[in-house]
């Protein structure tokens, strides 16, 4: 049995879409890096966040602030997936839009789910399974052949597009993937506390001293 | 311009009915999907509904029970192998081609269980590049609770297989910037593809394909 530890995702959604999406790359075995405000992601305050946040490693980063975002960018450049809820036009104002990953990474796939997607808890969890297959194919074909993709999801797409096959809208499981495969390990690790791999990724993956892990705790960028 | 995810991948869908959504998602992201169907035909052929259902595929029309090698040839030309779980289909296939992607659906045709499928065979195949080895997926079919989404909320009339009169075919719910997704067939007929299947891929003269097609 293998795993998925050479893709990598980079989580900035707040919602149960995007957490749900990601997830099931986590729990499949893909290095999922969950993106977070210093004061820890609005998720923490769900119930279910520690179903949701299984099998991924977490940072904190204030990518409203032009250093948060210059050290996302350069995250980017390790990175195969971003999923982001943001409403509107919000990455682009933040200058992590699509054209701007498609230049740091040629391969990225940018994953975005509307937080509306959340409206409902479960159109937001079939919305995140959409997200994921999309995602799980647009990455495979990123590395095969080298195609970019930006994928937009709409919750309400899904919950029609679901309609129009069954009578009644089933939600997939938030406690484990509802998959097994015999070629790839299914984790079972729980979700991180908030910027537990800071240390980890910042200065063990991205070459930062601790100095500067001070600072950038004490400007409140981390 | 970039062709489509799934452009060079062959999928046989050996599912019936609603467990057909599978293979039709497949088939939307560019895979060249063939419906193996027995000569019977699929259970919902005639309704709307499959039409819905099997949008982008191929059909070849032969019995697998009494030519199971035939299947097991296609299978050696395939990347996915799509069947419900306790159907003929069975681990046996990868031994015929150990890159096989085999994928078990359970029984019910749940939407959800088509998407987690899809989203599955993209792992395998990221996978498969690294390894060279296929694998079996099995979709499980533990739902969270029911839910109690309205389904007018969620902006549908009525499921596709109980519509008369106007073909409707739902188009995917996924928006991929370079490669958009649509439908490029219709439903096929019964048998519609077994001249292309049986002799351009397998290499079957005019009168073997006759025989088997009856």
């Amino acid at each position: 049995m293998t795993t998925l530890e050479d893709l990598r995702v980079l989580d900035l959604s707040n919602s149960v879409a995007g957490a749900y999406c990601t997830k099931l790359f986590a729990d499949h075995g893909a290095d999922v890096i969950v993106v977070e405000p210093p004061g820890g992601s609005r998720l923490r305050e769900f119930a279910d966040w520690f179903r949701l946040g299984t099998n991924k490693r977490s940072v904190t980063l204030d990518i409203g602030t032009e250093t948060g975002r210059r050290l996302f960018r350069k995250m980017v450049e390790q990175a195969n997936v971003v999923v982001e809820s943001f409403a509107g036009d919000r990455m682009e104002a933040m200058d992590l839009g699509y054209t701007t990953l498609y230049g740091i990474k040629r391969r990225i796939i940018l994953t975005s789910i509307p937080s509306d997607a959340d409206d409902l808890p479960q159109t937001g969890l079939l919305a995140g399974l959409n997200a994921f297959a999309a995602t799980a194919i647009a990455v495979y074909n990123a590395d095969a052949y080298e195609v970019p993709q930006h994928i937009e999801i709409a919750a309400q797409d899904c919950a029609a597009f679901a309609a129009a096959f069954a009578d009644r809208i089933e939600a997939p499981p938030i406690e484990s993937s509802p998959f097994r495969m015999s070629q790839i390990e299914r984790l079972s690790g729980p979700a991180p506390a908030t910027g537990e791999h800071n240390h980890e990724i910042y200065c063990g993956e991205m070459g930062l001293e601790a100095g500067d892990l001070t600072r950038l705790r004490a400007a409140g960028v981390i | 311009m970039y062709r489509l995810p799934l452009f060079d991948h062959r999928v046989l869908d050996l599912t019936d009915g609603a467990s057909a959504l599978t293979g039709r998602l497949l088939g939307d992201l560019g895979a060249e999907v063939i419906k193996v169907e027995p000569p019977s035909g699929d259970s919902l052929r005639g309704t709307d509904g499959f039409q819905a259902l099997n949008a982008n595929k191929y059909c070849c029309a032969f019995d697998v029970s009494k030519r199971p090698d035939v299947l097991t040839r296609l299978a050696g030309l395939s990347d996915v192998l799509i069947a419900t779980a306790g159907s003929i289909a069975s681990e046996g296939m990868r031994n015929a081609n150990e890159a096989l992607i085999l994928v078990l659906l359970p029984p019910g045709g749940s939407p959800a269980d088509a998407v987690a499928a899809v989203g599955a065979v993209g792992l395998a195949l990221w996978d498969r590049r690294r390894t060279g080895l296929g694998g079996l997926i099995e979709v499980t079919a533990d739902h969270g609770e029911a839910t109690a989404t309205d389904r007018a909320a969620a902006g549908a009339t009525e499921p596709v297989s109980t519509l008369t009169g106007v073909t409707a075919v739902p188009a995917s719910p996924w928006r991929l910037s370079e490669t958009p997704l649509h439908l490029r067939l219709p439903a096929p007929a019964l048998g519609e593809h077994n001249r292309y299947v049986l002799g351009s891929l397998l290499g079957m003269a005019d009168p073997e394909i006759d025989a088997l097609s009856r």
